[in-house]
């Protein structure tokens, strides 16, 4: 297994399946205490965003590089502390450096030890494969991670503040959706995003369908 | 990864050791690093909400309680104050006394130390420029709609007024129970309150009266919570504000006042 | 679907035609609502139609976007049965009358979108898609759907609310007179109106909910003509009646008594239009007493010791969920098993 050969058609591929064809978010579901309770605003969700996979590269790349030395029994155990070291850094750093965004976010950033996405990249990918690949697939899921997040945070900030960035979008009068910004209103947009990205999905595999059949 | 035979213990135990050596180490100096950033930001935010409820006043200093009696702490001690706050406050040991135990840092210019309350009910003295008391700021909480509401409000003793009142934390309804901080209307209802007889809420109207608060429409349970903090906390430091500030030999002036007022 | 099931008799072939069809049986309600509909016109002025329609325009809208298409591709199949434009007048009958229209027109499209289509359509829907719209608009706009005005009667029969056509996604922006509805009266102010003004129907409160007289005697009609089944708004309005006075003989100052409970708020409306949904209300009659009852627990336990001042709107959906399991427990056991 490690003696394998690092072609750049794989690592591109083991990049590029984080942020579309296996998206945490949108295709494996997972991490949703995250997504629902912080990406009420654009910038929230972005630095849950950039947070989970600050820890998630970096502790794929612990794991990865010790995947050899650690015996199999305590192997979950080891995952964790080496998880909860990172989250513990990132929570200190996000509180040296955005004070206000770490207010906003609390204890969802100690949270980040139980979201399933980190266990679960250490545990399917980088006890599995070498450092390179397991970085490689840690950066794509993070990004697909965060750019779903940003998806979220942008449609639900806009809707519910009417604003982007903190930047009142629609003048004084605009009536907010208070809905959006409510965990309720996290399940409602993630919904709405699936039902569209699914009936893209029926669009185009009945147009597949309907291809073959006339050829 | 290895054939499924027995792992010896030891090698577990050692397994989990290191780990927990090594991230314990990562965690300590990440830690030591970030600390005095955080510390800066807590005793800043902590300065801005005090001098936003005492509008008057541009220093501040907290209440530590000196055998059972509360006074003003000496300054150069604890002091998140002082205009330069950030900077003072870089150095970690200034900043660590604001934030934590008051003036047991400051203790060493002779003054009596004495000890802050705790978060959550904590009071500091506002002066204005030419260091002259202009009023307390008070920390207070209390249950709202939906869970503790915690604001931090500044009382003019001469005058006996609240200056000013700001939500520090609540989760009360949004576009509701949270107009208690977003409608100006409310919040600037406190610039110019008085206590006596007692603060009361009003529905509609009122009667000009100086002591009324007009409560919200729709959020009349978020409305009242809020007056109910600010009286239980009047109640309970109407006896307990600082009578003697001689610790300090400059305010002899404003140790007056505070007596005058009360 | 098409009968409730009242009158579950067994026989053997062979079978006349049943009498209601989907197409009619919704004809037939919405026929019930104009009574309200007029009330509601009479209280609040001719803004209260335009609020209704706003509501109807989104709930057909969305049926006709998002429905099933017809054999031939066109858009707008499932239009005809009558269902869509139901939910709309139902869901509009229950907003405030100071709602900027497109907040109506949202909640139509929302109930039809979300409550009734994503489910698979017509009879697959768990909870009411009126409700389930109303429920999201306040989720999403608390205050608009929280700030009552004082019914008029004909001198104020043709005044148009300006924040009605308050552009989309724009509040209503007027200030307008706010009053408390007799439920928020009573539960903040511990003040009673006297429960013949409630009869009535000129006290503020949302557009159907206002008139318990008018309401009683839709109820009584649908009855009658077994549009629905009479079990659940009877047990519902008796368990309310009930442990209301229950607790008003406990401690009469603190809580109302029956007659105040059974009139004020949606509760009537709710009772016969609302938990009387087909779709979403148990068949057997046994299913139909436990909802019943269900529900009049809830209204009371929210009412008088909720943080809401009024809970009928949360007790039906929170019923709804409950009903596929009350169907279970209570389906008649076929003969020999």
């Amino acid at each position: 297994m490690a003696a394998e050969a690092k072609s750049p058609d794989r690592l591109y591929q083991e990049f590029t399946k984080g942020i579309w064809k296996e998206n945490p978010i949108f295709v494996q579901v997972l991490g949703m205490c995250p997504m629902l309770a912080v990406t009420n605003t654009a910038i929230n969700a972005l630095a849950m965003g950039a947070a989970t996979a600050f820890v998630l590269i970096g502790s794929s790349f612990l794991v990865s590089l010790l995947r050899k030395f650690v015996p199999k029994e305590v192997r979950i155990s080891t995952y964790i502390v080496i998880i909860a070291t990172f989250v513990t850094a990132a929570d200190f750093l996000l509180q040296a450096t955005v004070p206000d965004i770490h207010r906003e976010l609390g204890a969802f950033i100690s949270l980040i030890v139980v979201n399933c996405l980190i266990l679960g990249r250490q545990e399917a990918f980088a006890s599995r494969n070498s450092v390179g690949y397991a970085v490689v697939d840690a950066i794509g899921m993070g990004i697909g991670f965060a750019l779903a997040l940003f998806m979220l945070g942008s449609a639900r900030e806009i809707l519910g503040f009417g604003s982007f960035f903190g930047h009142p979008l629609f003048g004084p009068n605009y009536e907010p959706w208070v809905v959006m910004i409510l965990p309720p209103g996290g399940f409602l947009m993630l919904g709405m995003i699936l039902l569209v990205m699914n009936w893209f999905q029926q669009r185009k595999s009945r147009s597949r369908e309907t291809m073959e059949k006339a050829a | 990864m290895e054939a499924p035979r027995q792992t010896p213990a030891y090698r577990l135990i050692v397994t989990l050791g290191v780990a927990g050596f090594l991230s314990g180490l990562i965690i300590v100096s990440v830690y030591e690093w970030t600390r005095p950033k955080i510390l800066a930001h807590q005793a800043e935010s902590l300065r801005k909400a005090v001098l936003e409820v005492l509008p008057a006043a541009k220093t501040m200093r907290p209440l530590v309680e000196v055998d059972g009696a509360w006074r003003i702490a000496p300054e150069g001690g604890a002091t998140a104050g002082a205009g330069t706050a950030g900077a003072e406050s870089g150095s970690g040991d200034g900043a660590s006394g604001s934030s934590t135990s008051a003036a047991a840092d400051g203790a060493d210019d002779g003054a009596a130390g004495g000890k802050e309350a705790a978060p959550g009910e904590r009071a500091f003295a506002g002066f204005d420029d030419s260091g002259s008391l202009v009023g307390f700021a008070f920390e207070a909480e209390g249950g709202g709609f939906q869970d503790v509401i915690r604001l931090i409000y500044g009382f003019d003793p001469k005058a006996r007024e609240i200056v000013g009142m700001r939500i520090l934390e609540s989760r009360e309804t949004p576009g509701l129970g949270d107009k208690i901080y977003k409608d100006p209307k409310f919040v600037h209802g406190f610039d110019a309150l008085a206590v006596d007889p007692e603060i009361v809420l009003v529905k509609g109207a009122g009667s000009g009266k100086e002591n009324e608060v007009h409560a919200i429409t729709g959020a009349t349970i978020s409305s009242r919570a809020v007056v109910e903090i600010l009286r239980t906390s009047r109640a309970h430091w109407d006896d307990a504000t600082p009578q003697d500030t001689s610790m300090d030999r400059t305010r002899v002036s404003e140790k007056e006042e505070v007596q005058g007022g009360s | 679907m098409t009968t409730t099931g009242s009158d579950l008799v067994l026989q053997s072939p062979p079978f006349d035609s049943a009498r209601l069809t989907t197409p009619k049986l919704m004809q037939e309600v919405t026929l019930a609502t104009v009574p309200v509909l007029l009330a509601a016109v009479w209280f609040f002025g001719i803004t209260a139609l335009f609020i209704v329609a706003a509501a109807c325009a989104g709930a057909m809208g969305a049926e006709w976007l998002f429905g099933q298409r017809t054999a031939t591709g066109r858009r707008g199949a499932t239009l005809g049965d009558g269902t869509a434009l139901l939910t709309g007048v139902l869901m509009g009958l229950t907003l405030p009358p100071t709602i900027p229209l497109w907040m109506a027109f949202v909640g139509g499209l929302v109930g039809i979108g979300i409550g009734k289509l994503v489910w698979g359509g017509l009879g697959g829907n768990i909870f009411n898609p009126a409700l389930v719209g109303r429920a999201f608009l306040q989720a999403a706009f608390p205050t608009a759907l929280t700030t009552w005005r004082a019914s008029g009667g004909a001198d104020t029969l043709f005044h148009v609310d300006k924040g009605a056509f308050a552009i989309p996604f724009a509040s209503s922006g007027v200030d307008a007179v706010t009053t408390a509805t007799a439920l928020s009266r009573m539960k903040f102010d511990a003040e009673f109106l006297p429960w013949l003004d409630l009869l009535r129907g000129n006290v503020a409160g949302s557009l159907g909910e206002t008139s318990a007289g008018i309401l009683i005697l839709c109820g009584i009609w649908m009855g009658v003509r077994r549009l629905y089944d009479w079990r659940v708004p009877v047990t519902i309005l008796v368990t309310v009646a009930v442990l209301g006075q229950i607790f008003h003989f406990v401690s009469p100052e603190k809580y109302p008594d029956a007659l105040f409970m059974l009139f004020s708020g949606g509760l009537l409306y709710g009772a016969v239009f609302m938990a009387t949904d087909p779709a979403t209300s148990p068949t057997a009659p046994r299913g139909a007493l436990i909802f019943g009852a269900g529900i009049g627990v809830l209204v009371v336990l929210i009412r008088l010791f909720g943080g809401l001042p009024e809970g009928v709107m949360y007790a039906i959906l929170l019923m709804n969920a409950t009903t596929p399991l009350i169907e279970r427990v209570t389906q008649p056991r076929i003969f020999g098993r």
